[in-house]
């Protein structure tokens, strides 16, 4: 008896320790982690559609119809939409979130969740960064700081200025190999964007 | 008794006068069809493909042999000829030179060699081999070539890919006449050289038939839209079923024993070709299904194990 | 002084996790993708690996036989939690790419293990060196796998393409391709200890 209370004692202790200890770092790192997810948000808002950070965002849900009105000035017009497209690829959903203009002309797309086949379907999300072994060599001997480019995902950039009521898969570079993922982010962008576009005029 | 781990069978054994060096070069023999309608098919990049790969196996065995100290003169009793070939009919017809070179460095060391050599492989060195570049090169191994006689010179998207082509009709799929890889298009070629093989008892029908004969009945089932309508002609005829049920899952040394054992193989490896193609990420299920199924054979020769006569169960 | 010495160099190459006691072969089949990664995981292990080894052996004495593992499960896990929420708020790219597998330095059977097999045995100072060693000799392997892995895999290095005309085997950068690189690893590691020791 006298053991069993011993352990209940020393098992209570290390656990009230370790919950003290956890309380502590969890109140200095909570704003931070907070920070850095609202900042990862924006950057994804911001990548759809440049004009939608700083501006009211409304968001709509009418059924299966979820999206985000963007706002500029104090307009009742919405100056642009912000939605998520999805559809089955290859092996899986690809959901895509794109932003356009009241006319319907991409002002951005990203994939934010696919499954395809590496290095076929899964391509769509490829970056392919122009530094070399060499050029990062040369850059750390010449001490010259060059001033970093953004690079993106190759293939959902060039949606950029496309409108999505005719978007279509021969108007863009497929990914080889991949024709129904590659597909499959069109389609939905033009479906979902064009219910979109119907559902506010 | 560790001699009754390897004798699966009971007594007597009689002696087959065929040695595995003649059993080899048989079964070479009876792919070459395959090879010639994939040459006449695709032109010659299709005997490019099959000569690289082949000489591609031939000189890392012989390297290999040398560097475990082995008898070179292993390198003649045609297996590694007839990995080569294997792998050369896995893939498409203009593809990279260098990747068959890659392809058979990898089924001879990877798949063959490290296990030990000959009869000490777990898995079929050419698949090894088919499924190294399938993961590593799927773009170069998924571009195929039209036949030479089509207007359409461009690639084209291969018939079993979901949304494929239905357009060729089962003639043509039965023929050939349509982009693939070399040695797994004419569905005619490959059944002259199944049937010799299965005629002069090389292989026996249990892995063929039951293999085959699974996929047909699951891709009837699944295969299409609701229940029983699929497509399953169209299965058959398609990717490498035919290719791999005869010449690649029958493979002396990663299939199993016994008579029962053979069957259960077969329909693993269908099971689990239907699973590939209708849900998973790659188009052709074939060479995962038999390589799958080849690590469980030590089981299954365990759990078919033939009762010896006159010796009670327990 | 030597002693200390022992207890590090063992960690690094005699008994090296990955290689020699084959232990946390999970993390390091799904994380060693490029050498951030890799990096980044080791340096967390380490860390807990440093924390949980200093207090399991401060508090050995004071713990019952009997509720040991409990006790340094609740430990490791408490280290383990302090590098997560540090690693969301100050390194949120490489916490996304880790994800899961930094919660699951708790199950990292080399954490558990050294805390089991030295730290309850032996004194602090060497059970530092003992987590030091055993933390620099996972990092050190989990960072050369993934350099071969995305070298082979993804054509780069730190993610600086090396050779534009090259191209990578993806194979390298999926799990297979870890499970290749890992067993050719071990195999050599073994190769070369037992000409060192038996020679």
């Amino acid at each position: 008896m006298n053991n069993l209370l011993r352990f209940v004692l020393v098992l209570f202790l290390v656990n009230l320790a370790a919950a003290a200890i956890l309380a502590g770092v969890y109140t200095v790192t909570r704003p931070k982690i907070e920070a850095q997810k609202k900042m990862a948000e924006a950057k994804a808002l911001k990548e759809a559609m440049p004009e939608s950070v700083g501006n009211r965002l409304e968001k709509v849900e009418d059924g299966d119809v979820e999206y985000w009105k963007v706002f500029k000035d104090e307009n009742y017009r919405p100056s642009g939409y912000v939605f998520i497209a999805k559809k089955y690829g290859y092996s899986s959903v690809i959901e895509t979130m794109v932003g356009m203009k009241r006319d319907g002309s991409i002002t951005g797309a990203r994939i934010l969740n696919q499954n395809e086949t590496p290095g076929l379907g899964a391509k769509i999300v490829e970056i392919l960064s122009d530094k070399t072994l060499k050029s990062a060599l040369k850059g750390l001997l010449s001490r010259k700081k060059e001033p970093e480019k953004k690079i993106l995902p190759y293939f959902t950039e060039q949606f950029k200025g496309a409108n999505v009521k005719n978007i279509d898969i021969s108007d863009i570079d497929a990914i080889t190999g991949a024709t129904i993922s590659s597909k499959a982010v069109v389609e939905s962008i033009r479906e979902k964007g064009s219910e979109i576009l119907n559902a506010e005029q | 008794m560790p001699s009754n781990n390897l004798t699966v069978t009971p007594s007597p054994h009689i002696k087959s006068p065929l040695s595995a060096k003649k059993i080899m070069y048989l079964v070479i023999l009876s792919l070459l069809p395959a090879g010639i309608a994939g040459i006449y098919i695709f032109g010659l990049c299709s005997l490019k493909v099959m000569l690289i790969s082949i000489i591609s196996c031939v000189i890392s065995e012989a390297v290999f042999l040398k560097l475990r100290n082995r008898d070179p003169k292993a390198i003649l009793d045609g297996s590694a000829i007839l990995t080569g070939l294997l792998l050369a009919y896995n893939m498409p017809p203009e593809i990279p030179f260098w990747i068959p070179i890659v392809g058979g460095v990898v089924s001879i060391v990877l798949g063959k060699q490290i296990f030990g050599g000959l009869g000490h492989n777990i898995f079929n060195p050419a698949l090894v081999g088919r499924v190294f570049l399938q993961i590593s090169w799927p773009v170069y191994m998924t571009t195929w070539k039209n036949p030479k006689w089509a207007i359409d010179a461009v690639s084209s998207a291969t018939p079993l890919a979901k949304e494929g082509a239905r357009g060729f009709s089962y003639l043509d799929l039965f023929l050939g006449n349509h982009g693939g890889s070399i040695g797994e298009v004419c569905i005619l070629a490959l059944i002259i050289g199944a049937l010799f093989l299965i005629f002069t008892k090389i292989i026996s029908f249990h892995i063929p038939a039951s293999f085959i004969g699974t996929v047909m009945v699951l891709a009837w089932i699944f295969g299409g839209e609701g229940f029983f309508r699929g497509d399953f002609i169209f299965h058959l005829l398609t990717g490498g079923l035919v290719l791999g049920a005869f010449f690649m899952a029958t493979d002396y040394v990663t299939c199993p024993l016994t008579r029962k054992g053979k069957i259960i193989f077969g329909i693993g490896c269908g099971v689990l070709t239907v699973l590939i193609r209708l849900r998973g990420s790659y188009p052709e299920g074939v060479s995962y299904a038999i390589l799958f199924m080849n690590a469980v054979v030590p089981l299954i020769d365990r759990y078919t194990k033939t009762r010896v006569y006159g010796v009670s169960k327990k | 002084m030597k002693k200390f010495f022992h207890e590090l160099n063992k960690g690094i190459f005699i008994e090296n996790p990955t290689f020699r006691l084959a232990l946390g072969l999970c993390p390091t089949l799904a994380v060693s993708t490029s050498i951030v990664n890799g990096f980044g995981m080791g340096i967390a292990a380490t860390f807990v690996l440093l924390g949980s080894n200093v207090i399991v052996s401060s508090v050995r004495d004071f713990i019952p036989k009997k509720i040991r593992i409990p006790c340094f499960i609740v430990i490791i896990a408490t280290f383990v939690t302090i590098v997560e929420l540090v690693m969301k708020a100050y390194f949120p790219a490489l916490s996304k790419s880790l994800g899961i597998f930094v919660p699951l330095i708790v199950v990292n059977c080399v954490v558990l293990g050294r805390a089991e097999a030295f730290a309850s045995r032996h004194g602090v100072v060497k059970s530092i060196f003992d987590g030091l060693g055993m933390g620099i000799g996972f990092t050190l392997a989990l960072v050369l796998i993934s350099a071969i892995r995305e070298a082979f895999g993804n054509g780069t290095i730190l993610g600086l393409v090396i050779v534009r005309s090259f191209e990578p085997a993806l194979i390298f950068i999926l799990a297979p391709g870890a499970l290749l690189v890992i067993g050719v690893l071990i195999g050599i590691v073994n190769y070369m200890t037992d000409r060192c020791y038996t020679a």
